[in-house]
């Protein structure tokens, strides 16, 4: 294998190069993929979302008056149990911002600031001011709601909502803070007020419209459903996973299949690229193969070892070649990569974040290190094959 | 023997070893040809959807209608009259008047097991005008679209879904008409929608404009004009052309990216993963060509040893391999063109229709999902162009090594 | 006068007199449905005069029913000639709001809030209170007889209180509806059932008013439900508790910049 280094490490760094893009490639993906995941989960549903099951059946309607009764009860009961590690409540709802004869559509969210995972979100940036003191009427604006309404701290605006006695009620507010959020959801027209003052202004008592349910690690949310619908003991609630909730699943499946797809389209190429350099290093060796069949070697014999040399390049490549996409991979994790450079500010919709953060799990390392081996394996083996069969004379002859 | 000639008989004699390098740049062509084509395809859709279903690429409005269109009904109308004179100016472009109003749809218990009434956004349309101008009428999953003289209604399929409602049963509408009074008139649902744009399945419902005019008092007055515009993608050009024809008339000519600029920044967005894939496609390809490449000239070092014996100039055994690496290369290029067209033609032409699987999730949301592809020339152009500029600079380099050794160091090994 | 033009004079006199007699019925149907026609304005216009107080204030309670449930709010309003009226509402959910319709525009009042909201254009279609009253209901202006064609249509019975029963045309598209049915009590002069009809002719809306008491020589409804004819469920119940008429109120209850006291 040595002995032609060139050759050897031109196949190898082809196998090499293959890996390492397919690798960049999936773990981009899955960064996208997680992100998507983690903003839903951390800003809207949970891993378990809790919601009053005549709201969900009528959904349409957003009737207000129906939210999760005893909402602090009900919290205080999830925080008890094993599997989870925390609740905290969420009412999201629509107003309109009254400014100068204008009203302008924005969204509102009550939060609990102190276990919302929103706030506690290390991507989350307070560009000024502070979160609201608890049960005041300040809150935390968004920052493209206070480029385009020319907010800042201090400031104060007028919102009025529909609310859950169907009347309609309007509140001042101050700006305590400006805030980027991550999620591109929440670029614009949104701001987030305590809970408790969103379900007073809104006359839904002390209740929230939603709870989040954040499950301890290696909990398995369909496991957990029942679980916790028996701590709530109430028909009268919704208990769903994630993933059942808001038509996001959709959106899921979607994206994983064109990401399964775009991901394959690399896979076939780098298995070309490793196919092509691996038939490519053993036809040149025919003479090699002559002389090794002229010595007496049989057949089958030399296809072993060419197979197994053919192997060792490939794992040694497929390996290296994952490594050097684990490095990159994990520098970029932790830096992560600003997708608004390249086009797309305020982008609502798809729960993107600014900034992505690749990540690859270890199942997906195993699988591209698979392929790319298998690949070398069935290159090598088609040539080799050919080769031994040929007349040790004629491979001789022949260059 | 020039070099070219040698270069031909080299290619032809080490046969396999060309065809697998071809293969190598052939295969790279064609995928990044291939994918390019569908983010393209991806960018191109989503601008065709707003275009399609929603704003034509022009569209004419009412003099200050724009700002509060989401908000007032029946304030400002392009006229009878000025409509005339509009359509005189539009020609034989592709045009269709609506008029847009928020109506309430009440469903009883003669039709319905669980009666109640919906918002919706009610558009009145030409039938045989908006099938031509817009994709809408083309969507139809049930029942029918609408035809000239109908009194019916055709509603989106999330809406119909989420009140029970199938082609055939009846709806009251109720909406305000112009001057303010209270309309209420019965329609029998012609057929239900299903369109890229989900606000249209979920809240849209559609009548005909003549019926429309005569029920809600319109007296000959719309408020919007969807237009397509002649030349495809010189929208904006066109707009303003327009602008200045119809300058005597009260009209507001507005293009579609004005009117969709909340959607096309998500476009935008999505288009920034694929700058990324076209650069990890490329790095895969070059490294599949010049490895190949590279590969097929180490083993001619006897070969270049034999020829330096003979007396070659460097220069011309470096041409000599480089002219085959260019043989090679278009031979490989040609090849990936042609695999790489016929795979855009298929994403063009049939796509990959995932809505198979959508079908089975109800979570709301739904998507009618085609992947397809587009044509993008720069794009195909480019792949063919590096590809044989990496193999000609490839092949240039190996041999140069090679060359500076001595001869008899070269026959010796 | 020979006989023959006797007998021809009485056969003439008695053909003519036929004739009368034939036409007399006729005539009077004539004058009978001018009579009636005039007695169809005459009750609504004797029933606007009951609608018209230089200046009122009237307690209500406002029971607004839904598939979802009944919400009751308590509001007084103040109203004066020339149009002005302020809604305050002093019990329910919405305790503490004010909303005062003046010359056209109307300025929402929050307790929360820090500023006086003016609504213009599609707000006033919003409802108020969720009932099926729109804040565009508070803006009419001119008389019924001037925006309406009235019509009689019969005399009726209803709950044993006889009505004048008429139609209402708009004569114009910008009421909000087309047609009105209204059963005007005869002695009083009150609106007891009222049928509010879409373009198309079909009813979208009935109201029915009873226990009608006297204020300060006017009479007026103080129970009234209000129900949608098209939507399953939907009620509002209109009652008022107290009314007073022609005392004078503080200017200050008209002006916008004096709302938040």
């Amino acid at each position: 294998m040595w002995r032609n280094r060139s050759r050897t490490i031109i196949t190898a760094s082809a196998v090499l190069f293959s890996a390492l893009v397919v690798s960049l490639v999936v773990g981009f993906e899955e960064g996208f993929v997680n992100d998507m995941k983690a903003n839903i989960k951390s800003d809207l549903t949970g891993d378990i979302r809790i919601m009053n099951a005549t709201y969900v059946a009528n959904a349409r309607l957003a009737p207000l008056g129906y939210s999760v009764p005893d909402t602090s009860q009900a919290i205080e009961a999830l925080r008890a149990n094993p599997v989870v590690e925390d609740a905290t409540p969420r009412t999201e709802f629509g107003v309109a911002v009254y400014r100068s004869g204008d009203r302008i559509p924005c969204r509102a969210c009550g939060v609990d600031f102190a276990t919302s995972r929103t706030f506690s979100n290390p991507a989350t940036k307070l560009l000024s001011g502070s979160l609201p003191a608890p049960l005041s009427t300040g809150v935390v604006i968004t920052a493209g709601l206070a480029d385009e309404l020319k907010l800042s701290v201090g400031d104060k605006f007028t919102a009025i909502a529909r609310t859950a006695t169907n009347g309609s009620n309007g509140k001042t507010f101050r700006v305590a803070g400006i805030a980027l959020l991550p999620n591109t959801d929440y670029a614009n027209r949104a701001f987030f007020l305590d809970w408790r003052v969103a379900g007073d202004f809104l006359r839904m008592g002390d209740n929230a419209l939603s709870v989040q349910v954040f499950l301890k690690k290696g909990v398995d949310e369909d496991e957990a459903v029942p679980l916790i619908k028996k701590t709530l003991g109430s028909d009268a609630l919704d208990v769903r996973a994630w993933y059942n909730a808001n038509g996001v699943f959709a959106f899921f499946k979607m994206a994983g299949f064109m990401y399964a797809i775009i991901a394959s389209v690399f896979y076939a190429l780098a298995s070309t690229v490793i196919f092509n350099t691996t038939m490519m290093s053993v036809l040149e060796r025919k003479r090699e193969i002559g002389t090794l069949g002229a010595l007496g070697l049989a057949p089958r014999r030399i296809v072993a070892l060419f197979v197994a040399e053919s192997l060792e390049i490939s794992s040694l490549g497929s390996a290296a070649g994952l490594l050097l996409g684990f490095a990159i991979l994990g520098v970029a994790g932790r830096v992560g990569f600003d997708v608004s450079s390249m086009g797309g500010n305020s982008v609502s919709g798809m729960g993107f974040s600014q900034v992505i953060f690749p990540s690859l799990s270890p199942d997906k390392y195993l699988f591209i290190f698979l392929i790319g081996v298998a690949v070398s394996l069935v290159a090598g083996l088609l040539p080799a094959r050919m080769a031994a069969r040929i007349e040790p004379a004629e491979a001789l002859a022949d260059r | 023997m020039n070099a070219l000639g040698m270069a031909m008989r080299n290619v032809f004699r080490y046969r396999r070893r060309s065809l697998i390098t071809a293969a190598a740049i052939g295969f790279g062509v064609m995928f990044t040809i291939a994918i390019d084509g569908m983010l393209a395809g991806t960018e191109r859709e989503s601008a065709r959807n707003i275009r399609d279903y929603e704003t034509g690429d022009i569209k004419v409005y009412p003099p200050e209608y724009f700002d509060d269109r989401a908000v007032s009904q029946f304030t400002s109308f392009i006229e009878r009259d000025d409509r005339k004179r509009l359509e005189a100016i539009l020609g034989d472009r592709r045009w269709t008047p609506r008029v847009n109003a928020q109506a309430e749809l009440d469903f009883g218990e003669e039709w319905f097991a669980v009666p109640g009434s919906v918002q919706a956004t009610l558009t009145a349309v030409d039938p045989v005008r908006d099938g031509d101008t817009l994709a809408v009428a083309r969507m139809v999953d049930s029942g029918r679209w609408l035809r000239k003289g109908d009194t019916g209604i055709v509603i989106g399929s999330w809406l119909a879904d989420d009140i029970g409602a199938k082609p055939g049963y009846w709806l009251t509408v109720e909406c305000k008409g112009r001057g303010g009074f209270y309309q209420t008139f019965d329609a029998e649902i012609l057929g239900t929608v299903t369109t890229e744009n989900p606000v249209v399945n979920r809240n849209g419902a559609f009548i005909a404009l003549d019926a429309a005019d005569e029920l809600l008092a319109l007296e000959g007055g719309v408020t919007e004009y969807v237009i397509r515009s002649r030349k495809g993608d010189g929208a904006s050009a066109e707009a303003k052309e327009l602008s200045l024809a119809a300058g005597g008339l009260p009209v507001d000519v507005r293009t579609w990216e004005e009117i969709a600029h909340d959607e096309i920044l998500l476009t935008k967005a999505k288009s920034s993963g694929s700058k990324l894939y076209l650069f990890f496609m490329f790095i895969i390809a070059a490294v599949g060509i010049s490895n190949t490449m590279l590969m097929a000239v180490m083993e001619r070092r006897h070969e270049i040893g034999m020829l330096r014996s003979l007396g070659y100039p460097t220069i011309r055994i470096r041409g000599m391999f480089v002219v085959e690496g260019f043989c090679i290369g278009l031979l490989g290029a040609a090849m990936g063109l042609v695999g790489g067209i016929a795979l855009d033609v298929f994403m063009i032409v049939k796509g990959i229709d995932f809505s198979f699987m959508l079908r089975e999730m109800d979570v709301g949301y739904r998507i009618t999902g085609v992947m397809r592809s587009a044509w993008n020339l720069p794009g195909i152009v480019s792949a063919v162009v590096g590809s044989l500029v990496i193999s000609t600079f490839v092949a240039w380099f190996p041999s140069g090594k090679m060359l500076r050794k001595e001869v008899a160091e070269i026959l010796r090994s | 006068m020979n006989d023959m033009q006797k007998r021809g004079a009485i056969k003439t006199v008695a053909a003519l007199f036929t004739c009368a007699i034939a036409l007399a019925p006729a005539r009077a149907q004539d004058s009978a449905a001018r009579d009636n026609a005039a007695r169809a304005e005459s009750a609504v216009r004797r029933m606007e005069e009951n609608q018209t107080f230089s200046t009122s204030v009237t307690k209500l309670k406002l029971d607004v029913a839904n598939s979802f449930g009944v919400t009751s709010n308590e509001f007084t309003t103040y109203s004066r000639k020339g149009g002005d009226v302020l809604v305050v509402i002093t019990a329910g959910p919405d305790r503490g709001q004010k909303v005062l319709r003046q010359k056209g525009n109307i300025y929402l009042y929050y307790p929360d809030a820090e500023e006086v909201i003016w609504l213009k254009g599609s707000a006033l279609k919003d409802s108020i209170m969720g009932s099926d009253f729109s804040y565009e209901d508070l803006t009419d202006e001119g008389t019924v007889t001037d925006r309406y064609a009235v019509a009689y249509v019969g005399d009726e019975t209803l709950d044993g209180s006889p009505c004048i029963r008429v139609t209402l045309t708009a004569r114009t598209r910008n009421e909000t509806y087309a047609k009105q049915e209204l059963w005007i009590d005869a002695r009083l002069f009150v609106a007891r059932k009222t049928i509010l009809y879409s373009a198309s002719g079909k009813a979208m809306r009935q109201l029915l008013s009873d226990d009608i008491r006297s204020v300060s020589g006017k009479n007026a409804a103080f129970a009234n439900v209000m129900k949608d004819l098209l939507k399953k469920n939907s009620e509002t119940k209109m009652t008022i508790v107290s009314m007073e008429v022609g005392n004078p109120i503080p200017a200050k209850y008209f002006n916008r910049e004096e709302l938040s006291w």
